[in-house]
């Protein structure tokens, strides 16, 4: 009996294996790149993009493509390396096959990389890349999927002062590009609300020169801590903080965004009641809730920029559908694209016209959860 | 949907297999997919953890590439040898280091190579541009175990078994893939099966095959295949069977139980009749009482008939009893009261010396329950209550005393008191006293008895003529020949019904009796 159903539906999968080679020799391939650290420290950043990324090709291509044609991902590996991105984005842009670019995913690689695509009229959608300079170069060809630095540290900026009632604000970045802007941008934002900054520092990977840090911090008392700065650093600067018995409330930018960053902070308990400005909650839009479920068959939490990822592709699904290869941008620019995080639209710079960006707890399972909209 | 009995059988048996193996279907369905589930978590918990130990090592590998990138100086010096052998010391995973110019070994962190000697360009891309190769012939550690790394200018030999080094059950099968489709690590696995490489290559959400439950994770590159026998998602699905297998049969012993309770109710003469109330199954029958003196119908005695759904009659004599029984006769009696009420309405307000009787239960007349509803029914309708005649027998008379109150209650507001089946009890000629009552109805016991030389015969001479002493009304039940008819014109008799005039009828043909009867006087 079993092997009677079990051989029926090898028959069948058969059918559909042979249909669906058939239907790969008959149509093209139409390669995406991906560029993003799919090794090395950041490497959870990376993994939500390509998870992201190869959700919606997969899901793309199960509804015929486009028109006919199979979506590939050609991924490429930055580690978040500008040097290495760079070498990726001349690579891309000289491979002609290569139509779109979903990435990079690291601030650094995407400011480094993103003037040799538009240099190249190549399309290039980054998920994750917040510092705002990114787009402001006055390239036609960049865009976004998320935010920018200076709209969350806006609202962060203002939910600390308003809401938290912080008087003295302490900000400590990475030196990442991704956290110079983050903590830059935060400044100027208290600055306009008329708070000063108490303390302005960068710390260094290893915490070796922080015991100075620490040392004012607690002479200094600030009521809240805003960290600019990836999972990684602000996991480790945390964890160090929590076990000088420095209990300051701690604030994030979207880059703690990861599982990872329970991890580098000691686990769940220190990270319980961090504050975190994110892209709106995915779970509440009704268009992804479909694609959650597809990616929590396979054991994936969407967490991060997983679902922005998703919307690149789409985005650049959609041009290629309607424009020529060579017009994708100016497509982009003109019209808008119903994607899994909303609908997106996009002014000439290439940001989100409208960027949905809450503040989010973080609570004591080493998960987030939306706190407070503006 | 009326079934017969044969039909309401079979159809309960039905339903009594599908009750009984509905259930314990779910609940093998159920247990199977939990099991699954259970297993399937465990199966992607594991590829994680294979992922997150494939990139310990993996790092190690792209770290030490991008280091020794670092290194300017004349290569294969002393100094190069010795930050090669400093790598190796300090990464676990990596075994071998090898220098390589134009794709020849030109120095080795082990030793002697068989220098100049080209190396193999095939191999599969990582995405950061490392090159995975499987030839291993011109290496210097000749050992199957080993994969190398390969950029322009070094080589790294790692053990395959490193990649994929985790704690498991040793039933779960681990292999990491490149995308296309070579095996680079392996654990728990003699060799891995090519078809399922396959068959994952093909359908990267595989999750099931013929005998084995998979979980696919893919990063960059490389997919982490994860497989288990499907007999252990069998021994899961056992385990979870004596959870959920007691729960479905109880479900289903409940579900039985339903259907028989069901089925009893359905079948029993009881259970029947319940349902005939429920859906008004019952009607009312008019038979005609004539009065002696001018021979016309004055009225009519309801009747109450059972009409099944498949049209046949039962006859009350089958069922009065039970209903009285059961309580069922109240309900059974206001549907009465009010289908004549409903039908006989503007026949009694054109004629107000019509009237119908109406057979009040035992068990309604020690209560004032009764009159309730008949003076909520008419309340409206013009029925003036002395067209009711209200038929009660002695055979209830349990508690005298509230029989006594209530009819004299109602003998106030007008209805007429009929003493049914006289002498067919513990008559006692004190009820007739005491209680107040119009009409005195003869048995047809006593009538059927007349012009016979039984004892009897006498009898209901002296029962006419007790009633005449109190001023009694007097109807004669069950006349069937014209010789009781004479018998009982004779000694004045009031009024009469039975076959000899007409026996029980529908409604419509009541009418046209009681319209005939009329147009003859």
């Amino acid at each position: 009996m079993q092997d009677n159903k079990y051989y029926i539906l090898r028959q069948i999968s058969l059918i559909l294996i042979c249909l669906l080679f058939s239907n790969l020799l008959l149509a093209d391939v139409i390669k995406i790149g991906i560029a993003g650290p799919f090794s090395g420290t950041y490497v959870a950043a990376g993994d939500q993009q390509w998870q992201g990324a190869l959700q919606a090709v997969e899901d793309i291509n199960a509804q015929g493509g486009i028109n006919g044609n199979k979506l590939m991902l050609v991924s490429a590996d930055d580690a978040c390396n500008t040097k290495k991105a760079e070498a990726i984005a001349e690579n891309f842009v000289k491979n002609n096959e290569v139509k779109a670019v979903v990435g990079h995913n690291c601030s650094a690689t995407t400011v480094a990389a993103s003037k040799i695509y538009a240099a190249a009229n190549m399309l290039m959608i980054t998920p994750a890349s917040t510092t705002p300079s990114i787009t402001e170069n006055g390239f036609n060809t960049i865009f976004r999927t998320c935010g920018r630095d200076d709209d969350q540290a806006k609202i962060a900026a203002y939910f600390m002062i308003k809401k938290l009632k912080a008087k003295k604000i302490a900000i400590i970045y990475d030196n990442s590009v991704y956290g110079k802007s983050v903590a830059e941008n935060t400044k100027i934002a208290l600055d306009k609300l008329g708070v000063k900054v108490v303390l302005y520092k960068e710390i260094t990977h290893d915490n070796s020169n922080n015991s100075a840090l620490i040392k004012s911090l607690s002479d200094i008392k600030p009521d809240v801590i805003y960290f600019g700065g990836l999972h990684t650093d602000a996991g480790n600067f945390l964890k160090y903080l929590r076990e000088q018995k420095i209990s300051t409330t701690f604030f994030g930018s979207d880059g703690i965004a990861s599982p990872d960053f329970v991890r580098y902070a000691g686990g769940p308990n220190n990270v319980k009641n961090v504050y975190m400005t994110f892209f709106n909650d995915p779970l509440s839009i009704s268009e992804a809730k479909k694609v959650i479920a597809k990616l929590r068959d396979k054991y994936i939490t969407p967490t991060g920029y997983t679902l922005n990822s998703y919307a690149a592709v789409q985005a650049i699904a959609a041009a290629l559908q309607n424009a020529p290869d060579d017009k994708l941008s100016e497509w982009l620019h003109q019209n808008h694209v119903d994607s899994v995080i909303g609908k997106l639209q996009w002014d000439q710079k290439g940001d989100l016209t409208k960027v949905p960006f809450i503040v989010y707890k973080w609570n004591n399972e080493g998960g987030y959860e939306p706190y407070w909209t503006p | 949907m009326h079934f017969n009995r044969k039909s309401v059988i079979c159809f309960s048996i039905f339903l009594f297999i599908v009750c009984m193996t509905i259930p314990i279907l779910i609940a093998l369905y159920l247990s199977w997919i939990q099991a699954k589930d259970i297993e399937y978590e465990q199966l992607f918990t594991t590829a994680k953890s294979v992922v997150q130990r494939s990139r310990i090592c993996l790092n190690e590998i792209y770290q030490t590439f991008d280091e020794l990138e670092t290194y300017v100086d004349t290569p294969c010096t002393r100094q190069h040898l010795q930050a090669i052998q400093d790598r190796l010391f300090n990464n676990r995973c990596i075994i071998e280091i090898e220098y390589i110019d134009n794709n020849k070994i030109k120095c080795s962190s082990a030793g002697k190579a068989k220098y100049d000697a080209k190396l193999s360009n095939d191999g599969f891309k990582m995405p950061n541009g490392t090159t995975i190769s499987f030839d291993t012939t011109n290496f210097v550690k000749q050992n199957s175990n080993l994969i190398r790394f390969k950029n322009q200018k070094y080589a790294i030999s790692v053990d395959k078994n490193s990649l994929t080094d985790i704690m498991t059950e040793p039933y779960i099968k681990i292999a990491i893939v490149t995308e296309d489709g070579k095996v680079i690590s392996t654990l728990n696995h003699y060799s891995p099966n090519p078809d399922l490489i396959n068959a994952v290559l093909s359908q990267p959400n595989l999750k099931e095959t013929d005998d084995s439950l998979v979980a696919v994770y893919r990063t960059p590159g490389l997919y982490y295949v994860i497989s288990e026998p499907l007999s252990y998602a069998f021994k899961q699905w056992h385990t979870n069977l004596l959870l959920f297998l007691p729960f479905g049969i109880i479900m289903s012993l409940i579900a039985c139980g339903t259907v028989l309770w069901g089925l009893r109710r359905r079948l029993s003469f009881l259970g029947e009749l319940k349902i005939a109330v429920a859906r008004h199954e019952f009607i009312v029958y008019y038979q005609p009482i004539i009065e002696f003196k001018s021979g016309v119908c004055i009225g009519a005695e309801a009747l109450v008939r059972w009409k099944k759904p498949d049209g046949t009659m039962v006859r009350p004599d089958l069922f009065i009893p039970l209903a009285e029984s059961s309580g069922l006769i109240q309900d059974i009696t206001d549907q009465m009261i009010d289908s004549v009420v409903a039908n006989m309405k503007n026949i009694l307000c054109t004629d107000r010396n019509l009237h119908i009787s109406i057979n009040v239960s035992v068990v309604d007349f020690n209560s004032e329950r009764i009159f309730k509803k008949l003076e909520t029914t008419i309340k409206g309708t013009g029925i003036e209550p002395q067209q009711l005649w209200l038929e009660i027998t002695e055979r209830g008379f349990i508690d005298f005393e509230a029989t006594r109150n209530s009819l004299q209650d109602a003998h106030k507001v007008g209805y007429v008191i009929v003493m049914d089946d006289f002498g067919t009890g513990y008559s006692s000629l004190s009820y007739l006293k005491e209680l107040p009552i119009d009409v005195l109805k003869i048995d047809k016991y006593f009538i059927g008895s007349l012009n016979t030389d039984s004892v009897t015969s006498n009898v209901t001479e002296h029962i006419i003529n007790l009633a005449k002493e109190l001023n009694l009304k007097i109807i004669a039940e069950g006349v069937e020949t014209p010789e009781q008819a004479d018998y009982l014109k004779k000694r004045q008799v009031d009024f009469a019904q039975g076959w000899l005039y007409s026996k029980a009828l529908p409604l419509n043909e009541f009418i046209d009796f009681y319209k005939k009867s009329r147009l003859g006087k």
